[in-house]
């Protein structure tokens, strides 16, 4: 199932969004504050530059302007030229005025910024005049103008200025006078009269630059405009902003954005000239703030562009990872269990990428390891049955399919007793026990097929606990025994039959041997009872032989005291002899029934205290025996004392006559078995003989020596049923050598 | 009235070459009572129950029982148990006389009752010397006497 659809924007838009809007968001941000940071400081900057302009116009206007004037003024007002004329008589007027006049005159050029210079005299009648021009007669009458009059109301050197004018050829110029006083009355004697050009002023203003511009307006304090800004894009009327009052200080007014700076310069204290105006639109205002936002935009699109690089490889560097993971997750989800994230990263996210190829890996061999658990309990002979705690059959494997007939389909969902036959001996039901007590092992049961038959099984349950929904289960193996359980009984079968010829043997050789012996006792008593009788009658007889003759005689005594003698003993020698086979029959018969008991044993030790009971034997023959280096062995105490007995016999038995005995016990060993040796130097036995030695009731060799034969036949019995092996060599005439082992472990054998 | 008592010595033995020999044996050891001899158990049994029939000559006969205990009819066994259970013979004594030596079966002959336990010698020489020193007890023990109707 396709469960890999993309919700949404991809990792890598996303992430370039979000940075890229950081990023944005931040500049904006800064921009937003430098802006309102900067409108201010270039509100305020401007402000001071503008203030600063207006001071130095001011400056400009007192020291170039106004004082110039002032001291022209009071110059010219004091020269004695004047004081000469205005105290001339009639006759030398005229010459006088002509003195006054090239004064005048000489005062114009010097200046530069006068158009005229005239004197008019108490009655405000213009007596000289000089201009660029020369002398100039025509006269002006001064009389009504307020200048004059004010000039005259005033005080010695006073100075007065009148507003100025702008004529129709467009010059702009000012008159400015002093209050002459006739020395010689000490009254009122005229006015020096100075019209001043405001042209260079004028052009003074109009090189000032504020934000590049030319913003600056001169009024005259009526109102009149002297000049103003020559580009429209400079026109802002500040007109609609001033007030009428006197300012001597600049004032600053804004209006909607836009800011009027005005001043009054005063050449009088009391009376402006001049009304300077530097009206700043708006849009000049900020000019300088847009050509630094202008800035902060090409610098914010640079960074931005430059940030849009970086943060596209910013992102695509954090998300490829990610989307390399989501993707393999993807795979991972729809089955491609081999899905691995190759690629390294750091951090976190080399994190995830490591867990998440070792998760997949894990669900890899999980599934591997699922689908090997599955199959085993597929492919498994013993069957499996899972079932609910309500004994009902929930899961099923093929062997229990197989084994019952059914489909599975058909077993699951089938009550567990449905193929379960209950045991009659119990109460309750196998589930419940392994339910309370957590497991069943090895039971044997019976199982029921669909054709009714039923099948023996061995069979165990335990309980599985589903850790996520805390049921739980109980899982029941059951292994098919039907073969088993015959074979079983076979062998039990088999058992009892060996038992009872086991018990038929035991008491088999019991009885014979007592059967047997019962009729000794009677030949053995009779012989004697015969014997007693004899005894008896031999007495009486010879009482009776005197009459015999002496042949007869002779004859009678022989059969008397020798053949019935001599016949008896052989019975009775012969009926020992049979007590003694008997006994040595039910002696083998019982040792081999005899239970061994197998311990650790000093070998070493054990051979001394045979060789100490044997002491007699050993000195008077003037045997040596050599035991060394014999190694402890677990086994029978009594069989080795036996054996070793029997050996030890048989050597001191069987000696050379004429050679002194040697007997040498010796051992070696390995992993599995220890090995004795018990050497003599006796007489030997050929080769063909020694299988014979170990035959019940057979001797070797001449019968010089007693014994019954019965010795190596015991000796061999206990070595088998030690789970050794025995055997012989021998030389005739140099000696025998038997040999034995026995095995490390110790384990014995039961041998009937 | 105090009536002799003598003891009869009942050898129940089925070989009659054993049974001659133990009588012989008996005999040479010095015993002198009356020796019967039964060949099986059966008639054993019989004989000691009905010992007061048999014994109607007037002589009340003690007894001392030899009991061999591989019997044909009834075995050895039997006959000690119904001797032992019985009111009436538990009394006598039995000395089992058998071939058998293991402990198993002594410890179950004394269960059953029997008074005393020897084992018939192995060896065939020493049979009769056996013989000669279990006359030599006898001679020496007491049976319980039967006590008379009117004691």
């Amino acid at each position: 199932m396709k469960r890999s659809e993309k919700e949404g924007l991809s990792l890598f838009p996303r992430l370039l969004i979000a940075l890229m809007g950081i990023v944005v968001l931040i500049s904006g941000m800064l921009t937003a504050v430098f802006y309102i940071y900067n409108k201010r400081a270039l509100a305020k900057h401007t402000t001071e530059n503008v203030m600063q302009q207006f001071e130095t116009i001011s400056y400009h206007f007192r020291y170039e302007l106004r004082d110039a004037l002032i001291k022209d003024l009071q110059l010219i007002a004091s020269n004695p030229i004047l004081d000469d004329y205005i105290m001339s008589t009639e006759f030398d007027r005229e010459v006088s005025a002509r003195s006054v006049e090239r004064f005048f005159l000489e005062s114009l050029k010097y200046s530069k910024n006068y158009d005229g210079i005239s004197y008019a005299d108490f009655t405000g009648k213009e007596v000289i005049r000089t201009d660029w021009s020369g002398r100039v007669k025509v006269y002006r009458d001064f009389s009504r103008r307020q200048l004059f009059m004010r000039l005259r109301a005033g005080q010695a050197g006073s100075i007065e200025v009148d507003s100025p004018v702008v004529d129709r050829y467009g010059t702009i110029q000012f008159s400015a006078g002093i209050h002459k006083v006739d020395s010689d009355i000490g009254k009122f004697g005229g006015v020096v009269i100075v019209d001043h050009s405001l042209k260079d002023f004028v052009s003074y203003l109009d090189r000032i630059r504020i934000f590049e511009e030319n913003p600056i307006w001169l009024f005259t304090p009526e109102g009149t405009v002297l000049k103003q800004p020559a580009e429209p894009a400079a026109f802002f009327d500040p007109r609609a902003s001033l007030d009428s009052g006197f300012h001597k200080a600049p004032l600053l007014v804004t209006k909607d954005g836009n800011m009027v700076v005005y001043q009054d310069l005063f050449i009088n204290p009391d009376r402006p000239l001049l009304r300077l105006v530097v009206s700043l639109p708006s849009f000049l205002l900020s000019q300088d703030l847009q050509k630094v936002l202008r800035f902060f935009l090409i610098v914010s699109i640079l960074s931005l562009v430059a940030i849009s690089i970086i943060a596209y490889y910013l992102a695509g560097y954090l998300s490829r990872p990610i989307i390399e993971l989501a993707r393999a997750a993807s795979r991972l989800a729809e089955g491609d269990l081999s899905t691995r994230v190759k690629g390294t990263s750091t951090g976190e996210t080399q994190m995830l990428i490591d867990s998440f190829n070792r998760m997949s890996e894990d669900l890899e061999k999980t599934t591997v390891s699922k689908d090997y658990v599955d199959n085993i309990i597929r492919s498994m002979m013993d069957t499996l049955i899972v079932v609910s705690p309500d004994r009902t059959i929930i899961l099923v494997n093929d062997a229990a399919c197989r084994l019952l007939g059914y489909d599975e389909e058909e077993l699951t969902g089938l009550p567990f007793d449905a193929i379960l036959e209950a045991d009659p001996q119990k109460s309750i039901s196998v589930i419940d026990e392994v339910l309370s007590k957590g497991f069943i092992g090895n039971s044997e049961r019976v199982y029921r097929a669909r054709n009714g038959q039923r099948v023996h099984v061995l069979f165990s349950a335990s309980v599985m606990s589903d850790r996520h929904t805390e049921a739980q289960r109980v899982v029941c193996v059951a292994q098919d025994i039907t073969d088993r359980k015959r074979d079983e009984e076979k062998l039990k079968a088999f058992s009892d039959e060996l038992q009872e010829i086991n018990e038929d043997l035991k008491s088999f050789s019991y009885i014979v041997s007592h059967d047997l012996r019962a009729p000794l006792v009677n030949i053995r008593g009779f012989s004697d009872e015969l014997i007693f009788s004899i005894r008896e009658i031999g007495p009486l007889l010879e009482k009776y032989l005197d009459g015999f003759p002496p042949a007869e005689r002779q004859k009678f005594s022989e059969v008397l005291n020798k053949d019935i003698p001599e016949a008896l003993q052989f019975i009775g020698s012969s009926v020992s002899r049979m007590d003694d086979l008997i006994n040595a029959i039910l002696k083998l018969s019982r040792a081999g029934r005899r239970k061994l008991n197998p311990e650790p044993l000093n070998v070493q030790a054990l051979i001394r205290h045979i060789v100490n009971s044997l002491t007699h034997q050993i000195e008077s023959r003037k045997i040596t025996v050599t035991a060394e280096g014999l190694p402890d062995v677990i086994a029978d105490r009594t069989s080795m004392e036996q054996v070793f007995g029997n050996l030890l016999d048989n050597a001191i038995k069987y000696l050379e006559p004429g050679r002194a005995g040697e007997i040498e016990i010796t051992a070696e060993q390995n992993k599995e078995e220890v090995v004795f040796h018990v050497r003599d130097n006796g007489r030997g036995m050929a080769a063909e003989d020694i299988p014979k030695a170990f035959e019940i009731f057979r001797r070797v060799g001449p019968q010089d020596v007693p014994g019954e034969g019965m010795g190596l036949a015991f000796v061999k019995t206990q070595i088998r049923l030690h789970g050794g092996r025995i055997w012989c060599m021998s030389e005739p005439g140099k000696g025998t050598m038997f040999s034995f082992t026995l095995p490390q472990t110790g384990e014995t054998r039961e041998v009937s | 009235m105090h009536r002799p008592h003598i003891t009869t010595i009942v050898l129940v033995e089925d070989d009659p070459g054993h049974a001659l020999l133990i009588e012989k044996s008996l005999r040479r050891a010095g015993i002198t009572n009356p020796i019967t001899t039964l060949v099986d158990g059966g008639a054993a049994v019989e004989y000691l129950f009905c010992q007061g029939a048999a014994g109607d000559n007037g002589v009340d006969l003690t007894h001392l029982v030899l009991l061999d205990l591989n019997l044909p009819v009834l075995d050895g066994h039997q006959v000690l148990e119904r001797l032992k259970s019985d009111e009436r013979t538990r009394r006598i004594p039995v000395v089992i006389l058998t071939a058998a030596d293991k402990p198993q079966e002594i410890a179950r002959c004394y269960e059953l009752g029997c008074n005393a336990y020897i084992p018939k010698p192995v060896e065939s020489d020493q049979f009769t010397d056996a013989i000669w020193k279990l006359g030599m007890f006898l001679s020496i023990v007491k049976v319980p006497e039967v006590l008379e109707n009117n004691d």
